[in-house]
């Protein structure tokens, strides 16, 4: 008898002495962090919710006459297009190179990554995963960036840029003396031309190149230093096709040509020179590590560590635990760990833009045809469902506003300000409408556009639309970009419940969902995350191409595009912000993409390696490695 | 010769069922004219291609099943065009049928063709895996036999006594606790807490002990609880009272003669575990980032990186199939009573 006793004895304090270990909670501080752990953790404070006494749901139709925006203040941009054709050609005076710090170029800067993807150098075969490596290493440099402080885009590879008054032809002086890495020569308009020709030739998978394959009939090298780019009429928003974004991913990287020419595609895929940015490509093995070395003297930005090494963490604990003992010197980590990790002597900070979580009630698909006249095929689309009450019949005005007074019924019992501060512990704040986040949102929100938590307003709505016991829906949450992306979905779920709206939540990764999104299969609804970003307006964003694009969010109806078409003709910045305003207004109403909360990204950095950094608005994450000071 | 498949009347064969049968047949006989271990052999091999065909169906089947890695890869700009290109150049535009022809094609070939992602050979993605993954798993297995051996001899010539507890116990929480679980519990004590270990990633021979142990250690409490079991069924057995009756010396009664005999069901066992340990590494290799087979094809996965998958797929089912013949034939070095039939 005492043997088996002694069994479960001994079984038992094994057990106990793990659990302990496991739940010590002794810190002990990273390798080269201070003792001193701060006092509190300096992340700002999430700004302030629109107003609490918010307008119910809007009647139909849309305001014909928008009202001036209610935030345009004078020192920021008027507009998140920031270039208007036919403006005053801009010629921005030429940056003098930052002088690098005072002990030069040194030392290595570890950056813990969830995923290190294949970078790749070609335009046409880069997907959108390779782009984001290759920008967040600043290797490669784009015609013009985001400022460091500013919403606005200042010249980069580019000196200044100017239209002609037809707004048809974009003249680009280039900057002089740009060497490409690898020894493979100076940068000229030649290749530009190739860059810009290679990333839309046909069978190119390069993102963000809708515009430009649309609009660009040719690419001239005028001159070693002129290029320019001919129109087939004008477009306001071609030029964002320019830039270091969005987020990364569809960014116009400037490559060698010499090198693809000497190459070939595939081995110049492959290789890893051809850049122009403050690092160069050591080393990179996709899925575990990339190294990157500081340019000396670079023509932008001397950076004061001489390597950035990113080493892959997929699993979040293991990266806080290299974070914790100084293996790794930044990386995102989630919200739950902010106590824990400032505790620690790391310091906590903010990136630049916010994750947008928003809710799709799917199956609006309208669209017989695109506003040019192109057949939608198939149509009806798979995930129309006439039948679902976010849904009705395409063709009954009736059942289209009852299905609207539904969708209003789903996003007035969601408590938003609740999810911030009980799921998301204050690092967040209610989401703006249709995909307005980060600077978007600081430019552009309106109280009008806020969403009461009302569940009384809510139930009434239902009954309106005939659906008093309420109704049984399917939510799809789509785990790939936030960590409590799984909680706020539940939380959504139990707010609708408590109006009548029954739940049934899928979980499944974005990945294993987007064939079905791409095929319009869905009717349901998809609740998605996004990680911090820019947050594009919707005009230039995956709206913009709906329902031509690969992605869809579930709904393909006219008005919105017929808004987006309209702004493509403006020539100035306040008829873009009038009809930007009535577009948004448009969304409220409809409630098509239900805006939940916006959430902040926050980051670790070991404050013995990591002193002032200033991340550029836009960088969408961890990135622009030579803007980091030594402490 | 004048076997009974060869004299299947030719008037009575009806196409393709008859030939079915005589395949079955040869693969259950091996052809004629050879002798026993050649149709041992023979058999075992016929069954190791039809395993990994069978695989290679599935596998290809299931990749599909997942979704088309254009929907994953192109951008949202991507038009039908591009689309279309994009699958005649991976050869997504044809029939499922078909795909899988071109695809055994270039596998009996030895090409594994590229990987959609990173365009290049999915061997040579896998063999730059392939070592990190073999070290890891000889060294987790290394720790399963040094560890579960001895502790399962000691357990049975200790039955009930306090080192059988404390060696049961030991097997009960690497049976019963999830391996990511016992992974950052020990990255927490010996990594953060106690600083000794690094916490993650391959830098040298100390970044192996850890996940070496979270992986073997569930192999190590399997293989003392083999050992012990076959042990304690031995040292009952008649020879082993005549040895002690004889005067023969303790430990050579239990090392020599108990042991060699106990062994057979570890040894089974300990086979497929090293076959385990290096393909099924996944939970461990992401755990501490350990870039080895199992993360490349969690990174396959999450990219519909379908020809990484499916290589990946077939490695492991070639490596279960080799360890385990290689286990039959030690089977017989190991106890002569056992006979090819």
């Amino acid at each position: 008898m005492t043997r088996p006793l002694l069994f479960v004895l001994i079984t038992s304090i094994l057990a106990a002495a793990v659990l302990i270990a496991c739940s010590s909670p002794q810190p002990v501080a990273p390798a080269q962090a201070p003792q001193a752990a701060p006092a509190q953790v300096p992340v700002p404070d999430a700004p302030a919710p629109a107003a609490a006494q918010a307008p119910a749901m809007p009647a139909l139709p849309a305001p014909a006459a928008p009202a001036a925006p209610a935030v345009a203040p004078e020192a920021t941009p008027t507009s998140v297009v920031f270039i208007q054709p036919g403006a005053v050609p801009t010629r921005a005076a030429r940056p003098a190179p930052a002088p690098a710090s005072q002990e030069g170029q040194s030392g290595t800067l570890v950056i813990g990554e969830s995923d290190i993807a294949f970078p790749g150098t070609v335009p046409s075969l880069l997907s959108c995963i390779s782009q984001g490596t290759s920008h967040r290493y600043s290797v490669y440099e784009t015609p013009k960036r985001w400022d460091l402080t500013d919403p606005v885009i200042v010249p980069n590879l580019g000196e200044s840029w100017s239209y002609n008054d037809a707004a048809t032809i974009l003249t680009w002086e280039l900057r002089e003396g740009v060497q490409f890495h690898g020894g493979w020569g100076e940068m000229t308009s030649e290749d530009w031309k190739f860059s810009h020709e290679d990333m839309v030739t046909d069978g190119s998978i390069h993102s963000n190149i809708f515009i430009s394959k649309a609009r660009v009939q040719e690419v001239r090298a005028v001159e070693p230093y002129t290029v320019q780019f001919i129109l087939d009429k004008p477009n306001i928003f071609f030029i964002d096709s320019q830039f270091n974004g969005p987020g990364g991913c569809g960014s116009f990287g400037i490559v060698s040509k010499a090198r693809v020419d000497e190459l070939g595609k595939e081995e110049a895929h492959l290789d890893l020179s051809g850049g122009t940015g403050p690092y160069r490509f050591v080393k990179w093995d996709a899925g575990d590590q990339v190294e990157v070395e500081a340019v000396p003297d670079h023509h932008r930005k001397n950076s004061s560590y001489s390597t950035i090494k990113g080493v892959e963490i997929k699993e979040q604990a293991t990266k806080v635990a290299a974070l914790a003992v100084g293996e790794v010197d930044i990386a995102v980590v989630p919200v739950t760990e902010s106590e824990r990790l400032s505790g620690r002597g790391l310091d906590i900070r903010r990136l630049t833009g916010g994750g947008y979580q928003r809710l799709y009630p799917q199956g609006r698909f309208c669209m017989q045809e695109t506003l040019d006249g192109t057949v939608v095929d198939p149509f009806p689309r798979p995930g129309y469902n006439p039948d679902a009450p976010w849904v009705g019949d395409c063709d009954n005005e009736a059942e289209q506003d009852n299905a609207r007074k539904v969708r209003w019924a789903m996003s007035m019992s969601i408590n938003r300000q609740s999810m911030v501060d009980n799921i998301l512990g204050g690092l967040g704040r209610p989401a703006g409408p249709a995909e307005m986040s980060g600077v978007t949102y600081e430019k552009y929100f309106q109280d009008k556009w806020t969403v009461p938590y009302d569940p009384e307003m809510s139930r009434q709505y239902l009954s309106e639309a005939g659906w008093p016991d309420g109704f049984e829906a399917t939510m799809r949450v789509t785990t790939c970009c936030h960590p409590l992306e799984i909680e706020m979905g539940e939380a959504i779920a139990k707010f609708m419940e408590d109006v009548g709206i029954r739940v049934n939540i899928e979980i499944l990764t974005y990945s294993a969902n987007r064939p079905a999104v791409v095929a319009r299969e869905n009717g349901d609804w998809w609740f998605r995350s996004s990680g911090p970003g820019l947050g594009l307006n919707p005009e230039i964003a995956m709206l913009r191409r709906n329902p031509v694009g690969a992605f869809n969010p579930g709904f393909e109806v006219s008005r919105p595009l017929e808004i987006i078409a309209e702004i493509d003709g403006c020539l100035d910045a306040d008829c873009i912000d009038k009809l930007r305003e009535r577009q948004w207004d448009w969304w409220h109403e409809q409630q098509q993409i239900i805006g939940v909360v916006e959430t902040y990204g926050i980051f670790a950095v070991n404050p013995a390696k990591v002193g002032e950094w200033t991340i550029p608005i836009g960088g969408a994450g961890l990135t622009a490695f030579e803007y980091v000071k030594k402490p | 010769m004048g076997r009974e498949w060869r004299e299947i009347p030719e008037s009575t064969k009806a196409f393709p069922l008859n030939l079915y049968a005589e395949f079955l047949q040869l693969a259950a006989t091996g052809p004629p004219g050879i002798d026993t271990v050649q149709k041992f052999l023979f058999r075992r091999l016929t069954a190791a291609v039809v395993t990994l065909i069978t695989v290679s169906v599935l596998v290809f089947a299931l990749a599909r099943m997942q979704g088309d890695p254009r929907t994953v890869l192109l951008s949202d700009d991507t038009t039908q065009a591009d689309y279309d290109a994009w699958g005649r150049e991976f050869g997504l535009d044809k029939p499922i049928a078909v795909q899988y022809l071109i695809y055994m094609g270039k596998l009996v070939r030895g090409d594994l063709g590229k990987s959609v992602l990173q365009r290049v050979p999915v061997s040579k993605l896998m063999w730059s895996r392939i070592p990190n993954s073999a070290q890891l798993a000889a060294l987790a297995f290394a720790f399963s036999i040094i560890i579960g051996v001895p502790l399962g001899v000691l357990a049975a010539v200790t039955r009930g006594g306090t080192w059988d507890y404390l060696a049961r116990s030991f097997a009960i929480i690497g049976h019963a606790a999830p391996s990511f679980w016992i992974g950052l519990v020990l990255i927490f004590v010996f990594a953060v807490t106690l600083e000794w270990l690094p916490t993650s990633r391959k830098t040298g021979f100390d970044s192996m002990i850890l996940p070496a142990i979270t992986l073997g250690w569930g192999a190590a409490g399997g293989q003392l609880r083999l050992v012990r079991s076959s042990m304690l069924e031995v040292l009952d057995s008649e020879y082993i009272k005549l040895a002690r009756a004889k005067g023969v010396r303790r430990r050579s009664v239990i090392w020599k003669h108990a042991l060699r005999n106990a062994m057979i069901a570890p040894l089974t066992f300990a086979g497929l575990t090293l076959a385990g340990l290096i393909t099924g590494t996944i939970v461990v290799e992401t755990i501490f980032a350990w870039p080895g087979l199992g993360l490349l094809s969690i990174q396959a996965l999450n990219n519909s990186d379908y020809p990484v998958i499916q290589g990946v797929i077939l490695l492991v089912t070639l490596v279960y199939v080799v360890t385990a013949f290689g286990v039959d034939i030690l089977y017989a070095y190991l106890d002569p009573r056992i006979k090819y039939t």
